[in-house]
């Protein structure tokens, strides 16, 4: 039920995800499940379908929201892409609004980055 | 074209669908891995399926649909235990055939288990009393009459292998442990060459003694008001379970089963199975296993012992009294001249109690001195023998010896009868023996000769030893578990295929069966008190000889089922040996935990039987058991408040809940009759007599949210045409109460109802939606919008606001495809644990 409420949310109407939710669902509504089967163009019974595969990589996440901190202390969270770069991601946390204020002009003397996990600027 | 999502239009459209085009049958198919998915099947009674029924159907429902998705074949049947007592009841009392009640039954059931859209494979369906069925209970029944159980091999043979044992070896008597193997049978010791001369009679009645069917005469439970014998699983509090009625010990001839000498494979066979262990647990104490020992007491003045069995040899020399059954066989020569008188009014009032009610009423303490004395066969002492109900007849020796300090029933009896209390054991802690027994297995032995020092489990095992080298007992197992009384004095049931040829019954030929239930003038027992079947003219095997006139209980045809659904077109056997070994057993069992010591264990013992000769090659019917739990009914309330001149009712009114208080009294009288008058413009003074409050159950088809539908109740039954209330607000609230879901209680709802309403779909998320499958839980209906809703939702994925089908081919975003696989993830796990509530 959430999954129908969250794929609401966004709008799907993408055939590629919803006839696999259709097989999903069967078990337990039969009927409607058919009929939307066969709506989509099916044309053999759900009950023939198989039931979807699942793929643990779907559910990897590939951005990261770090928490970025200063001397150990938590000012903010920045989300970057796990495959970013260190120095593009050191780029954008220097320009950081919230972090230009902490810093209060100063100059980083190291920059800790832990990919995945954290941002630690020493002053 | 323009839709929106009607269950009305399309869950019919799809179910005939379904139908037409035989989308649920099966085949074996040894290209896939093959489940057999099986629901207890119902007794199609005349009240049709209510909402709780399916509870267990659809949780089986959604996991055979999945299972299949998953890529299995998977068998998923139903039929009907179409046998049973009301059809009867119904016949006697209209004269309609019971064949034609089930028929109509039977096809209620199927329109309503149809319209929620099952996946059964309606082409192997089974019905217990269909003639093609039972042909085949019948032929089991042959099988059981001619085999016997071999201790040694620990399992059932032909019985011609024992008859070649009598034509070689003879019998040793009971002392005959290689024949034996510890089982008892009360047959004199013959030679081979003694048996061969014996006449055929003599010889079949040695072999009763030993089939697995036998007649023998045994006291029965009988119901004079049913005019039937029941089993003990068909007695409840000492009344039967059906109607209610007083139940007798009866001695009479009867068919049983011996399901004693499966006892101890029953009971290890528990081990493997995936059962809930509530399940197992009532399973092993019906089987009720105990080792200890039996012992000799010599009878005072006469040349006979009494044999008592005991689990505490330890305890021999707390001995103060021993105890015999009313039913003891001993008992007419035993009971002293001055005594007899008494005792025989006991044991007449004894018979009339069943032995459920005799063995669990521990708080009434009765007995009886039959004047008599034994021996105690290492002290010397006398010892008094009384008769008392609280010792069975046919467990163990009908006989137990009293030792008060160290058994809390002695202890009551002897406190009861004043009986001396000898203290044997000696615990750890200190403990008076007048206040209560101590019936712990911690301690040593004292004031006892030989055990003296010795822990309670080494002075048994020197107990059995000493009673062994003197030749007055021996250790031994004993078992609560008896057989199975098979014979039922009734018309609907499947005829026992036996027929009598001077007077030795013999078994129909297979070639013979079904020995078809003939037709009857009444289905009442004949003036002469013969069954039934007694009224069947010229009902004759071979036009010759007279058939057995009684039938199989009700749990005959469903000790096997599960077999026939394999195979159920079958006339050569009852299965082939291609189905079963490719179906093998079932996989997942759903059915009510009400079955544990009936139906579950009977199943299992046929399933044994089955594959100790070989028809089968599972010994377990079942791999994994759920027990669903029951829906109740939450039964509405109103209150009928009744004023009195005298005798007479002056005047009725129905007052809503908030005019009583938490007891339901009336809260403030005077204010209920200031309402009534107002509202009803009534000019009631408060000078009544009396004045009751009744409460009513009311049908809960009329009731709303609590509150009473005034119009629909005044049309409900004439009496309430002109029923006058007192509201709160206008309305009429009503209380309520969780109850067995059933007809006399008003609260019943039908899966028809909500159907009609919300379509199949809905009902069948939504009872999943009430709460883990194994629970009881009350039906209400406040959550199952929020379920329709869902479907709703679900529709407008696919139809777009003005109903125009709106999906397209884009390729999904990882937001997409993570939201469907989480759950592709999180439902196959939940199916996969029996929890169905979708999330």
């Amino acid at each position: 039920m959430i999954c129908v409420n969250e794929l609401g949310e966004l709008n799907c109407h993408k055939q590629a995800i919803l006839k696999e939710l259709l097989i999903i669902l069967s078990p337990y509504a039969p009927h409607i499940a058919e009929e939307l089967w066969q709506a989509i163009g099916e044309t053999s019974s759900i009950t023939k379908a198989k039931f979807p595969e699942f793929n643990a990589a779907y559910l990897i996440e590939d951005s990261f929201s770090y928490p970025v901190s200063i001397n150990g202390k938590h000012r903010t969270n920045i989300e970057f892409a796990l495959d970013l770069d260190q120095k593009e991601i050191e780029k954008v946390v220097l320009a950081d609004e919230t972090i230009l204020k902490w810093l209060e002009g100063k100059q980083p003397k190291k920059i800790v980055f832990v990919k995945g996990k954290i941002i630690n600027l020493v002053i | 074209m323009s839709k929106e999502y009607k269950h009305q239009e399309i869950e019919p459209k799809w179910q005939a669908y379904w139908n037409e085009n035989k989308v649920y049958e099966v085949r074996e198919d040894a290209s896939k891995p093959k489940y057999y998915v099986l629901d207890m099947f119902p007794y199609p009674s005349g009240a049709g399926l209510h909402v709780g029924h399916p509870l267990g159907y659809i949780a089986t429902d959604i996991y055979a649909r999945f299972k299949t998705l998953k890529g299995f074949n998977v068998l998923h049947p139903m039929g009907y235990d179409a046998f049973g007592l009301p059809a009867e009841q119904y016949a006697i009392q209209t004269g309609q055939h019971p064949a034609i009640t089930t028929e109509k039954n039977l096809q209620r059931y199927r329109e309503q288990l149809n319209q929620i859209g099952f996946c059964y494979d309606w082409s192997r369906e089974v019905r217990t009393s269909d003639p093609s069925y039972y042909k085949w209970t019948q032929w089991i029944f042959i099988q059981l009459f001619n085999s016997w159980f071999n201790p040694i091999l620990n399992k059932a043979e032909p019985i011609s292998t024992l008859v070649h044992l009598f034509e070689t070896e003879g019998f040793k008597g009971s002392d005959d442990t290689i024949l034996t193997g510890g089982m008892e049978f009360d047959f004199p010791a013959f030679t081979a060459a003694q048996w061969n001369n014996f006449s055929e009679a003599n010889q079949q009645k040695i072999l009763l003694g030993f089939r697995l069917a036998y007649l023998s005469e045994a006291y029965v439970n009988w119901c004079p008001a049913l005019g039937t014998v029941l089993s003990n699983d068909e007695i409840k509090d000492g009344v039967s379970e059906r109607g209610g009625y007083p139940v007798e010990r009866k001695l009479m001839n009867q068919w049983s089963l011996r399901i004693t000498a499966y006892a101890d494979r029953l009971l290890s066979g528990l081990d493997e199975l995936n059962w809930s262990e509530s399940i197992k647990e009532s399973q092993r104490n019906w089987i009720g296993k105990s080792q200890g020992a039996s012992v000799l007491f010599e009878v005072q003045d006469h040349k006979f012992s009494i044999e008592v069995f005991t689990t505490r040899p330890d305890t021999l020399f707390g001995v103060s009294f021993l105890a015999i059954a009313p039913e003891h066989e001993m008992l007419d020569q035993l009971v002293d001249a001055s005594h007899i008188d008494e005792v025989m009014a006991y044991v007449n009032l004894a018979k009339n109690r069943s032995e459920r009610d005799r063995q669990s009423d521990v708080k009434r303490i009765s007995g009886v001195f039959t004047g008599s004395y034994a021996v105690h066969p290492f002290t010397g002492n006398e010892v008094p023998i009384w008769v008392a109900d609280y010792v069975l007849g046919g467990y163990g020796t009908g006989a137990v010896m009293g030792v008060p300090a160290h058994d809390s029933r002695d202890h009551a009896f002897a406190k009861y009868f004043n009986l001396p209390i000898l203290q044997v054991i000696e615990g750890s802690e200190r403990h008076n023996y007048q206040e209560s027994s101590y019936d712990g297995k911690e301690g040593n032995c004292i004031n006892s000769g030989f055990l003296n020092g010795l822990g309670v489990k080494k002075a048994i095992k020197r107990a059995i030893q000493e009673v062994e080298e003197r030749g007055i007992g021996k250790g031994k197992t004993n078992y609560r578990l008896r057989d199975a009384i098979f014979g039922r004095q009734r018309y609907w049931g499947e005829p026992i295929p036996i027929y009598y040829k001077e007077g030795i019954p013999y078994p129909v030929e297979e070639k013979d069966l079904p020995v078809i239930l003939p037709e009857v003038d009444k289905f009442l027992p004949t003036e002469n008190g013969e069954p039934p079947l007694g009224r069947a003219s010229n009902w004759k095997y071979k036009g010759l000889y007279d058939y057995e006139l009684s039938t199989m209980p009700g749990w005959a045809g469903s000790s096997w089922y599960f077999l026939r659904y394999m195979d159920n077109k079958n006339d050569d056997a009852l299965v082939s040996p291609n189905a079963v070994s490719y179906w093998k057993q079932v996989d997942l069992y759903m059915g009510g935990n009400e079955h544990a010591t009936g139906h579950l264990l009977y199943v299992r013992f046929w399933t044994k039987f089955l594959f100790d000769l070989g028809f089968i090659p599972e010994v377990e019917p079942a791999k994994k058991l759920i027990n669903q739990g029951m829906i109740q009914g939450r039964s509405n309330f109103v209150y009928r408040i009744d004023c009195f001149e005298g005798d007479k009712k002056e005047l009725s009114f129905f007052a809503s809940r908030g005019f009583l208080d938490e007891n339901e009294n009336i809260k403030n009288l005077p204010v209920l009759f200031q309402e009534f008058n107002k509202q009803n413009n009534q000019k009631a003074r408060l000078d009544f007599t009396k004045i009751m409050v009744v409460k009513l159950n009311v049908d809960v088809n009329i009731v709303k949210d609590e509150v009473l539908n005034l119009t629909l109740f005044k049309q409900w039954r004439d009496d309430l045409n002109n029923a006058l209330f007192v509201l709160e607000n206008g309305n009429y609230h009503c209380s309520w109460e969780v109850e067995k879901m059933s007809k006399s209680k008003w609260n019943v709802v039908t899966p028809d109802d909500i159907i009609a309403q919300y379509g199949a779909d809905t009902l069948r998320l939504y009872e999943m939606f009430l709460g883990p499958i194994e629970q009881s839980k009350p039906w209400n209906t406040q959550g199952i919008e929020g379920v329709h809703r869902f479907l709703k939702k679900l529709w407008k994925l696919f139809y777009d606001k003005e109903g125009n089908f709106c999906l397209n081919q884009e390729a999904p975003n990882k937001a997409e495809l993570k939201i469907l696989h989480k759950t592709i993830k999180k439902v196959a796990e939940d199916i996969e644990n029996f929890s169905l509530i979708l999330l």
